[in-house]
């Protein structure tokens, strides 16, 4: 008796499509180099479209982000033109072409300069109303940069630097452009610059350049992994390899800061929904408005704002509690607003 | 319509064995008004005595204290421990039964070093009711050095030169004051720090003991001149910083930290030996540093009169493990240790002024060990209702714009007169004994 036995496949996922290295033709090369290139140079023909565009969309986002509009925002990232420039450095950096490099870092900055000024001009109308509230949740998040920012980046460095070699995927750009564009910190910076907020200000200014950092390393492992090195036009392979360690160095010192930030809010967030429940047991009868509960392990910090029918129980005693909780030392602000409730009719 | 009414509370819960959540077991609570850094300085001065005793010490802190602590008094919730800022409050509490008295193997060590002045203040009967742990000064003048060598300005040694000094600033368009009494649950005790300062100098040790004992109200026209005396600087438009409204609407921390900001805005500041922690950023003070300090100076230019402020041991708990605190806390290791940390002056004399890690600690050491006339701090001294009630509100109204007149006749009707304990020996006497 013969055994009959299933036909073995030439490949265990043939049917799908392999992530296999892919080499450039000179003239594929030789089109995307003419396209970021002359499009990334402050005199080229772009110039005016990257003005226009720089200055509109930081003035969507900052307007987006002072009234907490997620669709505002997401519409002047589609409008960011960043992601020809940045990507024009990643090249430039694998090449080792210091004057490109040079002339694409240079439309960055005029465009930053552009953002900024856009922005803060926004900022200047609405100053005041700034000062006095409380930061928009979508403003607040770019004052909060972690290490999944930079993670986020990375990739969607990594992602252009594909849509760039693959023209079939260039569609994806957009996607890339709403992941990690950088127009919501330039327009936060211009914000804070305008209302005088120099902490937030300087947050913003790090999630700016964690996006940039990281969004320019991603592409450059991108477009040398699929092709774009190519030794016939390169620079001196030392100007490149200089290049590169150099934004590596650059984006591992955004990363240290960043890490460390990400732990701690990692940690103050399990914190705060700790105090959430030992303030449930402290006194039932209040109401949490806020809670702001930080730890640097040895010593934790709580502001509580609650309100309530009655005077709460003593802040100590919360304290007391949390500490015997956490084997640390607590220490407690408390804010209590008592409730009431006038009721009035009129029978007209 | 939702009415609302507002209040800051703060608290702290401090336990040593951070590091160590697993407790023995044996923990004694400690109850007062220390924050921050204080807190840090207090539970490293007791690191030795928890090592040596396995017994946990938690100091559990409060902006209201005297509220919360009466609250747990009524409760049936005593802490073990207090560090009582107020010996005014100590009456209430040893009238109420709440205070119990240091007897026995703890009687010796309570008074040990510490003048016989100060013991009577805690005294009641023939027993004792609260062990002395820390001493303040606060009839200082701070200033800057630099600024007064920068400007040849010389340190006034009597009333009259403190009066041209600053008089002399002025008209030359240097403002001389900064002047602020805004604290969190507590606005108004600058102000009355600078109202004792100037009634023991200009009415006298005589009057301060009557007034503090309400023999002399808070109408007598010698009280009625101290208080004008100082509204004559903190409502003068060219006497302070920000003028004649600054006092009520700075805190006490802001107008602190107007003396180091550059250029300053004043060249004096009225406040306690603890201002270094007020100022909220590392400064050198000594007498060449960022910032020094001379005793608020006499009027005829002799020995300055000095008020004192600072904190008692009160016990709540008959317990073996308490009273070693409690008597650990009296010892002069206990002193040395936490006079190494800075920040803290011993009202013992078992504590050496070698001890002393900072040079301020030992000048105020030393001043008020060579001071002829010492008072303690008469709205610490006076019925809590008086004394951090109306006292500090009815200078806070009448800075304000309030009638004085008015605000004084208030005070003294607030004046409880359910108090049966005698009028309050006077301290530091022994200049009047001569």
């Amino acid at each position: 008796m013969t055994e009959q036995r299933d036909p073995v496949p030439s490949a265990p996922f043939g049917s799908l499509p392999r992530l296999r290295r892919h080499r450039m033709d000179d003239l594929q090369r030789s089109l995307v180099v003419d396209v970021l290139y002359e499009r990334s140079r402050i005199g080229s023909a772009n110039t005016r479209n990257f003005i226009v565009l720089s200055l509109l969309s930081s003035a969507i986002s900052s307007m987006g982000l002072l009234l907490d509009s997620s669709p505002a925002v997401i519409g002047a990232m589609l409008l960011g033109p960043f992601i020809t420039p940045l990507l024009a450095m990643a090249g430039a950096l694998i090449q080792g072409w210091g004057r490109r490099l040079a002339d694409a870092a240079l439309m960055v900055a005029f465009g930053i300069v552009l953002s900024v000024s856009s922005s803060a001009l926004i900022g200047f109308v609405f100053a005041r109303q700034l000062d006095r509230s409380v930061l928009p949740s979508l403003l607040l998040s770019l004052t909060r940069p972690g290490l999944l920012d930079l993670g986020i980046a990375l990739a969607a460095g990594i992602a252009a630097g594909y849509a760039t070699m693959r023209t079939e995927a260039a569609g994806a750009l957009s996607g890339v452009a709403v992941s990690v564009t950088v127009e919501p910190p330039l327009a936060a910076i211009g914000l804070f610059l305008a209302s005088g907020r120099g902490d937030e200000m300087g947050q913003a200014a790090l999630a700016l350049v964690t996006n940039f950092g990281a969004l320019v390393l991603g592409a450059t492992g991108s477009l040398a992994w699929w092709g774009f090195a190519d030794r016939s036009t390169r620079g001196t392979a030392r100007q490149a390899r200089v290049g590169l360690a150099a934004w590596i160095l650059l984006v591992v010192a955004v990363a240290v800061p960043l890490g460390v930030y990400s732990r701690n809010v990692i940690r103050n967030t399990t914190f705060e929904q700790q105090v959430a429940g030992v303030v449930e047991e402290w006194d039932p009868s209040v109401r949490v408005l806020s809670i702001d509960a930080s730890t640097d392990g040895r010593t934790a910090t709580v502001a509580l704002d609650v309100t309530g029918p009655r005077k709460p129980e003593p802040a100590w005693r919360l304290a007391e509690l949390l500490s015997d909780r956490r084997g640390e030392a607590v220490s407690v602000t408390l804010t209590f607003t008592l409730a009431q409730e006038d009721r009035a009719v009129s029978s007209g | 319509m939702a009415g609302v009414v507002a209040a800051a509370l703060g608290a702290v819960s401090l336990a040593s064995c951070a590091s160590e959540p697993v407790r023995s077991g044996r923990v004694v609570t400690v109850f007062g008004t220390l924050s921050d850094a204080d807190v840090d300085d207090f539970m490293a001065s007791v690191d030795g005595f928890e090592s040596a005793t396995g017994i946990d010490v938690r100091y559990v802190g409060s902006s209201n204290f005297e509220a919360d602590l009466l609250e747990r008094l009524r409760r049936g919730d005593p802490p073990d421990l207090a560090l009582l800022p107020q010996p005014g409050l100590l009456d209430t509490l040893v009238e109420d039964g709440f205070a119990l008295p240091w007897t026995g193997e703890l009687a010796e060590p309570a008074v040990e070093g510490v003048p016989a002045e100060l013991v009577d203040l805690v005294g009641f009967g023939s027993d004792v009711y609260g062990a002395w742990y820390q001493l303040t000064l606060k009839s200082l003048v701070w200033y800057s050095p630099k600024v007064f060598a920068l400007r040849s300005l010389e340190v006034p040694t009597s009333w009259d030169e403190l009066t041209s000094l600053t008089d002399d600033l002025a008209a030359g368009g240097t403002t001389p004051w900064c002047i602020g009494i805004r604290a969190d649950g507590a606005t108004g005790w600058v102000a009355t720090d600078w109202v004792e300062d100037m009634v023991l100098r200009f009415a006298g040790p005589d009057v301060y003991d009557g007034w503090v004992a309400h023999e002399v109200p808070f109408t007598d026209d010698a009280i009625v001149a101290a208080v004008e005396r100082f509204g004559a600087i903190a409502l003068s438009p060219d006497q302070v910083a920000g003028g004649n409204r600054a006092a009520v609407e700075l805190t006490i921390e802001e107008s602190a930290r107007e003396l180091l900001e550059r250029p300053a805005r004043c060249v004096l500041h009225h406040q306690a030996s603890f201002l270094p922690r007020l100022v909220g950023r590392s400064v050198t003070i000594a007498p060449d540093g960022d910032l020094w300090a001379f005793p608020m100076p006499a009027v005829d230019g002799g020995e300055a009169p000095l008020v004192v402020g600072g904190s008692v041991t009160v016990r709540f708990s008959d317990d073996d493990d308490v009273d070693q605190l409690a008597r650990y806390l009296t010892t002069a290791d206990a002193g040395a240790r936490r006079a190494a940390r800075g920040g803290f002056v011993s009202p013992r004399t078992t504590v050496s002024f070698d001890d002393y890690s900072s040079a301020l600690d030992r000048f105020v050491a030393e001043s008020v060990a060579a001071a002829e006339v010492v008072r303690f701090d008469a709205s610490d001294r006076m019925p809590p209702e008086v004394g951090v009630g109306t006292f500090w509100t009815g200078m806070t109204s009448w800075l304000g714009g309030a009638r004085l007149r008015s605000v004084l006749v208030e005070i003294d009707a607030s004046w409880p007169v359910s108090l049966t304990k005698p009028a309050i020996p006077p301290i530091g006497s022994r200049g009047d004994d001569d």
